[in-house]
């Protein structure tokens, strides 16, 4: 008997410890090799397969792929900043400002979707509009433009990282409330949180309204996107509503999120855009890992105008103003102009 | 040993337990990456009989059915290889099952001879874990979730040696069916969170698609009045499919307080 025991418990340890070796298996599919090459092709299949607007941008992604494998070859095994500089070249054919590659010694950054653009902003006039005693709520920077008849209120908003609440808005309208219109300057604001987007515009909705459409990836193939999904903006609960006029000052440094933002108020009641194009970047982005533990951000989810117009390259604004002047806000001086015509 | 009752009393036995150990993370929807790191956990263990014991077919046998259950919660924090990122992952596991035990020599007089229990059974366990990546781009939490038919199987020896009693009890649990959560890579965390574009992110899951083992050895030990346990846990799960996988596997030292105590049926 004492024989049949011992077998059972040898059976059982055996067979636990085969099961225990046998799941010790590395997931080996994951990952490429963590080599110059292995690096490369990691990212260059990535954004082939995870990229959304591949096609959009009109580049010949394997013909890139092509050219920088050659540079690829000649790097020494630990020129890691050459290879940095490589990926981060390679990505900037896309010319896309969410397509950016990070690593702990530096972020590639494109440049390319606002260079020859006007500027169409200078910090340095915005005191003349602002005063220096102006308020902050949240992220959000307010005052009533100083000396002009009828009332206009003023609000910066520099990043939609910078979060603001529901309260927050409510003093800052409660604040406004005697003015005849508010300029909101959204110019060089480079984009944040979607979600501060959204609640940023459902202020100035009367109503729940269709601002565009959404479609992510569905699969590796550059065409492959999933059915094309409504996005509202949600009418705003707040005890204090806007129903008066908006201009929202917009320029080609307005991005992602803010290029978002702008979208969304092409919709709004009473609002008229002002400024130039924005940047565009509407895509919502996401990031990913490279095996030597770099990350890249891309866009994988594509976001279009109620028309189902994509606004990946910006939107042009209803009234098209330059800032020339070296003493006044041009811009700002126009927003002003059409809240007084307003009627 | 705990009486609470003289009449008819059923042994319970509960292990409270203490665990740590390494952990190593797969999971495509946040990084392509292999994570690892360590854990630790504090779970409780429970066992109790149906009824009482009675005699088996079998000659110098018991056959009965008891119940066994558990509920875990663990921690981790995993680092890719490169140390430039880190998961933090929060999880619940719970689970109950019927076991039937066939016993060898049970309440032997011969103290040389040990008694030998085969355990063997179904258990349904629920598995749900949240993933928290350091650094990330709109997809910054990723969870798992299943809910499975197990099949449950150990071996139970109870052995004298100068005087102490030991328990060498090994139990090994593997999912057979069930349902399970699996994102769509593709889907971004502001669909998830909004619940859009999450159609057919529960899956039927089964042995084939599904692997999810977890395994102890332990050995308890009685000194004086405490019981103590100690032992190794292994648990391994993964699944995946469209290019999409997730896998979380630990080894961990398990230390634990076992106590029993006999209570009353309840006579209604």
């Amino acid at each position: 008997m004492k024989e049949t025991y011992c077998k059972v418990l040898s059976v059982a340890l055996i067979c636990s410890c085969v099961v225990l070796l046998c799941s010790c298996v590395r997931d080996a599919e994951l990952t490429y090799p963590n080599t110059p090459g292995g690096n490369f092709e990691a990212l260059w299949t990535i954004i082939d397969q995870k990229y959304c607007f591949v096609e959009e941008k009109g580049v010949d992604w394997n013909a890139i792929h092509d050219e920088y494998a050659q540079y690829i070859d000649t790097l020494r095994p630990n020129d890691y900043r050459g290879l940095f500089n490589t990926l981060a070249d390679m990505l900037n054919c896309l010319n896309d400002g969410h397509v950016n590659l990070y690593s702990s010694f530096d972020i590639s950054r494109c440049t390319g979707w606002y260079d020859g653009y006007p500027e169409n902003y200078n910090p340095a006039l915005l005191s003349l509009y602002f005063g220096n005693n102006y308020k902050r709520a949240g992220g959000l920077s307010y005052n009533i433009i100083p000396g002009i008849a009828d009332t206009i209120g003023y609000i910066r908003y520099e990043s939609f990282s910078n979060g603001f609440s529901s309260s927050n808005m409510y003093y800052v309208l409660e604040y406004f409330k005697r003015c005849k219109g508010i300029i909101l300057d959204v110019r060089n604001n480079g984009g944040g949180s979607l979600e501060y987007s959204y609640a940023l515009a459902s202020t100035f909705m009367d109503e729940t309204t269709h601002i565009g459409f959404w479609r992510h990836k569905t699969g590796p193939e550059h065409q492959a996107l999933s059915d094309w999904e409504k996005l509202y903006v949600e009418e705003n609960d707040m005890p204090v509503k806007w129903r008066k006029p908006v201009v929202i000052l917009a320029n080609r440094r307005s991005y992602s999120a803010t290029n978002m933002f702008v979208n969304c108020m092409k919709y709004a009641p009473r609002c008229c855009i002002m400024g130039g194009k924005t940047g565009g970047g509407g895509g919502m982005p996401l990031s990913y890992e490279l095996p030597n533990g770099w990350m890249v951000r891309f866009s994988s989810v594509k976001l279009y105008n109620a028309d189902q117009q994509s606004i990946e390259e910006g939107i042009e604004p209803d009234t098209t103003v330059f800032l020339l002047s070296e003493d006044k806000d041009d811009i700002i001086e126009a927003a002003i102009q059409k809240i007084k015509e307003y009627d | 040993m705990i009486s609470l009752s003289v009449a008819e009393p059923l042994e319970h036995e509960n292990v409270f337990t203490l665990q740590w150990g390494g952990e190593w993370i797969a999971d495509s929807y946040l990084s392509p990456l292999l994570y690892s790191g360590q854990y630790i956990a504090i779970g409780n263990e429970w066992w109790q009989p149906f009824r009482h014991s009675t005699p088996h077919i079998w000659s110098k046998t018991q056959g009965d059915w008891s119940n066994i259950g558990n509920a875990r919660v663990v921690g981790g924090r995993c680092y890719n290889t490169a140390m430039t990122n880190y998961i933090y992952n929060l999880g619940v596991q719970g689970g109950w099952g019927a076991l039937y035990n066939w016993t060898w020599n049970a309440g032997s007089n011969t103290p040389s001879l040990p008694e030998v229990t085969l355990m063997l059974g179904p258990y349904a366990d629920l598995d749900f874990r949240v993933r928290e990546i350091g650094s990330n781009v709109n997809k910054p939490l990723s969870f798992d979730f299943g809910l499975d038919a197990d099949a449950m199987v150990g071996v139970s020896c109870i052995f004298r040696c100068k005087s102490t009693a030991y328990r060498l009890h090994y139990l090994a649990t593997t999912n057979l069916i069930g349902i399970e959560w699996l994102p769509d890579y593709w889907t971004s965390y502001y669909e998830v969170s909004q619940g859009v574009n999450i159609d057919g992110s529960i899956a039927f899951s089964w042995l084939a698609n599904r692997h999810n083992l977890h395994q102890q050895l332990s050995l308890d030990m009685q000194f004086k009045r405490v019981t103590w346990r100690l032992g190794v846990q292994h648990e391994y799960l993964r699944y995946g499919r469209k290019g999409m996988y997730f896998s979380n596997q630990s080894v961990g030292l398990v230390v634990g307080l076992v106590w029993k105590y006999k209570a009353e049926r309840s006579k209604l």
